[in-house]
């Protein structure tokens, strides 16, 4: 009886041995497959925008440049994009990363300048050739879409009063200004996703609720897990992060029309 | 015997040290020969069977691209300091007002130096809808607008609005209660489609989206903008 219940008990051991390893094997695999397919979606975004790059622009790739003349090469190319911008009618939005500044720009006149305090760009950008660097930064980038946790208008709809006493019951009511947690993002035309936080010393919104849209944003990447689990390669988004007051934040979310352009320098 | 052996090796003597001086002289003759082909064998032999570029050729290369570099330098910073002058230019050097509707701030700039910036009200962003499916957005517009005329002492003629807000019939397009004096302050800048700068009678609100679209400032703010901004001027609003 005990053998038996011996046996039983070693037999059931091993069986969940058995499933415990068969999980960790199966977990192991998917995340090496997520890595490898991952690399892939790099490499080939990477060979996407090379491929893209016009002919004629080629050469600069052959050129050795050392630090101060790339310097000078993306600070032309920069002021080129400004230029080529400022020739719309709208708002646009200029993003300097190498002096730390965002800009709103109308006509070539800089209606808006904010400190970027802090900023993260995807290593993939700093590796780009002189020629594909210039046809990804060189012309005025288009945002396709928006995401946000601020309106992009704050309307708020109010009845007409029926008589004038209803009118002045309601004129005497005045909305407290709400603190708003400051989030955006940005997908431009040519497959980059800004990521603008609103956050600093005076910031009296919830940190949490910045967390749960990144989060939300995050979870999107979810489905690069299940398209690698098919074996297919996911699509691959250079992400640039930048971080700036909460009050411009807001501002220049507001301030930048629906299909605003971008011109950045990294 | 003696002498003959003696003279004997006395000639070999010679005849080898002639020999030696020779062999020395043949040696430090071919030696930087010998050295000079080593030194090519290093320098182009082995570039040779590894098939890359010889080290003078490397060397050519490398000034020529310094020059090249140099010659791309002044070419970068031409070009740096032409786009340069061209945005510059675009930045209007009289005097001209940034409103930020975000904040419900204004700024004065002139000479592209900023000489006064203060609070404002901008659009409170009030949709009013009325029983008869109309309705009015209160909301200031973003954009670059030009100063079209200048008032002082302005009447503000009331728009349908202004009645249905109040609860009150809408009266005739001359209707004498459609007049209102000393609302609009003293001044009032014209941006055109019925947008003005003007004064309030409600300053504690400066500062906040209040108003129906056009941008209030306090007295002496406004003062200052009708004094500096002459028709034509700009106005960037975002």
């Amino acid at each position: 009886m005990s053998k038996q219940k011996n046996y039983n008990s070693r037999s059931f051991h091993l069986f969940r041995n058995y499933i415990i390893y068969s999980i960790l094997v199966v977990i192991i695999g998917i995340v090496v497959q997520y890595g490898v397919f991952s690399v892939f979606a790099v490499r080939q975004k990477m060979k996407m925008f090379d491929q893209q790059v016009d002919a004629a622009l080629l050469p600069i790739n052959e050129r050795h440049m050392d630090s101060v003349l790339v310097d000078l090469f993306k600070k032309k190319v920069f002021l080129e994009t400004r230029f080529q911008m400022s020739k719309a009618d709208s708002i646009n939005l200029s993003i300097n990363l190498k002096d730390s500044i965002l800009q709103l720009e109308l006509k070539g006149v800089v209606i808006k300048s904010t400190k970027i305090t802090d900023f993260e760009v995807d290593q993939f950008l700093y590796q780009l050739k002189p020629a594909t660097y210039q046809h990804l930064f060189g012309t005025q980038s288009q945002v396709k879409s928006y995401l946000s946790t601020i309106n992009k208008a704050p309307i708020v709809v109010k009845k007409a009063p029926k008589d004038t006493t209803e009118a002045q019951a309601s004129s005497v009511k005045m909305e407290p200004l709400k603190t708003e947690v400051v989030h955006w993002m940005l997908k431009l035309d040519k497959e980059i996703i800004l990521k603008i936080e609103g956050s600093d010393q005076y910031s009296q919104s919830d940190w949490w609720i910045g967390q749960k849209f990144w989060f939300k944003e995050n979870m999107n990447s979810f489905k690069n897990l299940k398209e690698t689990i098919r074996f297919k390669v996911p699509e691959y988004y250079p992400v640039i992060r930048l971080v700036i007051s909460e009050s411009d934040a807001k501002a220049i979310y507001r301030a930048l029309p629906a299909k605003p352009f971008v011109g950045i320098r990294l | 015997m003696i002498n003959d052996e003696s003279n004997f090796k006395g000639e070999l003597n010679t005849c080898i040290g002639k020999k030696g001086k020779l062999i020395k002289f043949i040696f430090w003759l071919l030696m930087p020969i010998f050295l000079w082909f080593i030194i090519l064998f290093f320098l182009v032999g082995i570039p040779y069977l590894e098939n890359r570029p010889f080290i003078f050729e490397k060397t050519l290369s490398a000034i020529q691209e310094s020059e090249n570099n140099s010659k791309f330098e002044k070419e970068l910073q031409a070009g740096i300091a032409r786009i340069q002058k061209k945005m510059d230019r675009l930045t209007p050097g009289g005097t001209y007002l940034i409103v930020n509707t975000s904040d419900n701030t204004f700024s004065l700039y002139r000479n592209k130096a900023l000489v006064r910036e203060g609070l404002c009200s901008t659009g409170s962003y009030i949709k009013l809808e009325a029983d008869d499916n109309k309705n009015w957005v209160f909301q200031t517009p973003k954009g670059v607008f030009s100063i079209q005329g200048k008032i002082t002492s302005p009447v503000w003629r009331k728009p349908d609005w202004a009645f249905v807000e109040e609860g009150l019939p809408i009266p005739g397009a001359n209707s004498s209660s459609r007049f209102e004096y000393g609302v609009l302050g003293d001044y009032a800048l014209s941006l055109g489609k019925g947008y003005l700068i003007h004064g309030t009678l409600y300053k504690r609100f400066l500062g906040q989206p209040v108003t129906h679209g056009c941008i209030r400032m306090n007295d002496d703010d406004l003062k200052t903008v009708y004094q500096s901004l002459p028709i034509g001027a700009k106005v960037f609003i975002y």
